[in-house]
């Protein structure tokens, strides 16, 4: 009798032991199915943050793009409105004097006489017809310059040539970081009213172009250009003599230029 | 692997993730070149792309705030930080997916430091799934 009980005792036990291990792995197949179920509701919003993140991406660069591209644009189109342009050149052909530049797309200090000096000469000496500025591109910084300064000189084969050198100077990149890619090069194109862009990447590589690039060397080489920016100062008979700059602020030009013009128009 | 391994494991891999994007971050703001290994101006690149802001807010800034939340996150015990650190982490790997695609196919440049980044995101994004998945041990 008591051994008929002991063993009934051994084999509820047993089923016990049996039933709690089944329900401990239910319990945890059920948490195990509840912790996925929350990690696919996790992914799925994982995936709502990363769209919304590329979309707003997309669409900042493009309107950043856009927006900057125009309103540099608008900017430098407004800087040069009204003034003759023609190949390298900006100011009346009958001005009694010309300014040689010798700049490098890529000189940062070429970009800080544009964006310091440039806007202050072309209203104080240019606009009014006295003075005639002349760009001499030369490449020698590297190969971003050589692939910039084609696309300018060929810009310049449509009188577009100032607007995309102000251009590219704002847009500046690191020297020979390869940031002068075509396609940095084509939006900048796209941004000077009136070029034709495609005629432009057309026309880069021609022998105009080339030429333009050869003359503004051998110009440099004549005059012992070894720095840039340069700048030289010539009559109308050609004379011409080297313009030294204490620095890159509108004061240092504007006094040697003022005692060389009538005093400038801004007086 | 313990969950306190794993647990260590992305504590140093958000750290890591934190250095990388601070070094980002400072190239950024400090108008500087981020030293790339081999040169050829990939980082510049990336960083001077039209890419390298989201609505305004440097893309390294983002990575930087990302770091943290998971450092934070992974640090703090209990089930809602660890469902939150997977979030994170699978965000954060979504994200750098998508920037390298835009490395390799948009802006044709790698920046060596982008590419460590989204390693570092991979990897916690994998620690952070496996912790909740596996539970309290």
């Amino acid at each position: 009798m008591s051994s008929r009980s002991a063993s009934r005792k051994a084999r509820r036990a047993q089923a016990r032991a049996e039933r709690l291990e089944a329900e401990a792995h239910q319990r945890e197949a059920a948490e195990r199915r509840r912790r996925i179920q929350r990690l696919a509701i996790v992914a799925g919003v994982a995936v709502l943050l990363v769209g919304g993140a590329i979309v707003i991406s997309q669409s900042g660069s493009d309107a950043d793009g856009d927006g900057d591209a125009s309103a540099q644009s608008n900017e430098v189109a407004a800087l040069y409105d009204d003034i003759r342009q023609q190949g390298n050149t900006l100011g009346s052909p009958d001005a009694p004097l010309t300014m040689l530049e010798f700049a490098d797309p890529q000189c940062p200090f070429c970009a800080e006489y544009s964006a310091n000096v440039l806007p202050e000469i072309i209203d104080r000496y240019v606009r009014p017809g006295e003075l005639r500025l002349e760009l001499n591109l030369l490449t020698f910084i590297g190969p971003d310059s050589e692939r910039a300064a084609r696309v300018a000189e060929s810009a310049g084969l449509q009188d577009g040539m100032w607007e995309y050198v102000e251009l590219l100077y704002r847009e500046q990149g690191a020297e020979n970081s390869g940031y002068a890619t075509d396609e940095f090069l084509r939006e900048l194109a796209a941004a000077v009213p009136g070029l034709d862009v495609e005629q432009v990447f057309a026309e880069r590589d021609s022998d105009a172009v080339s030429g333009r690039l050869a003359r503004a060397q051998a110009s440099a080489t004549r005059l012992g250009v070894n720095s840039t920016p340069t700048f030289f100062v010539g009559d109308a008979r050609g004379n011409l003599q080297p313009l030294d700059v204490a620095s890159l602020e509108p004061d240092a030009f504007i006094s040697q230029l003022d005692s060389l013009t009538s005093g400038g128009a801004g007086e | 692997m313990t969950d306190s391994r794993l647990r260590l494991a992305g504590l140093g891999l958000a750290l890591a993730g934190i250095a990388i994007a601070s070094y980002l971050t400072w190239v950024h703001y400090a108008d500087t070149q981020a030293v790339c290994v081999g040169g050829g101006g990939g980082c510049e690149r990336v960083q001077t792309s039209e890419y390298a802001e989201v609505a305004g807010a440097p893309v390294a800034v983002i990575g930087l705030i990302g770091y943290v939340a998971m450092l934070a996150a992974i640090a703090t015990p209990g089930e809602s930080a660890m469902l939150a650190a997977a979030l994170g982490g699978l965000a954060g790997f979504g994200f750098s997916a998508y920037l390298t695609y835009l490395e390799l196919f948009v802006i044709d440049a790698i920046c060596q430091w982008c590419v460590a980044s989204a390693v570092v995101m991979t990897a916690l994004a994998a620690i952070a799934v496996a912790r909740y998945l596996r539970g309290p041990t």
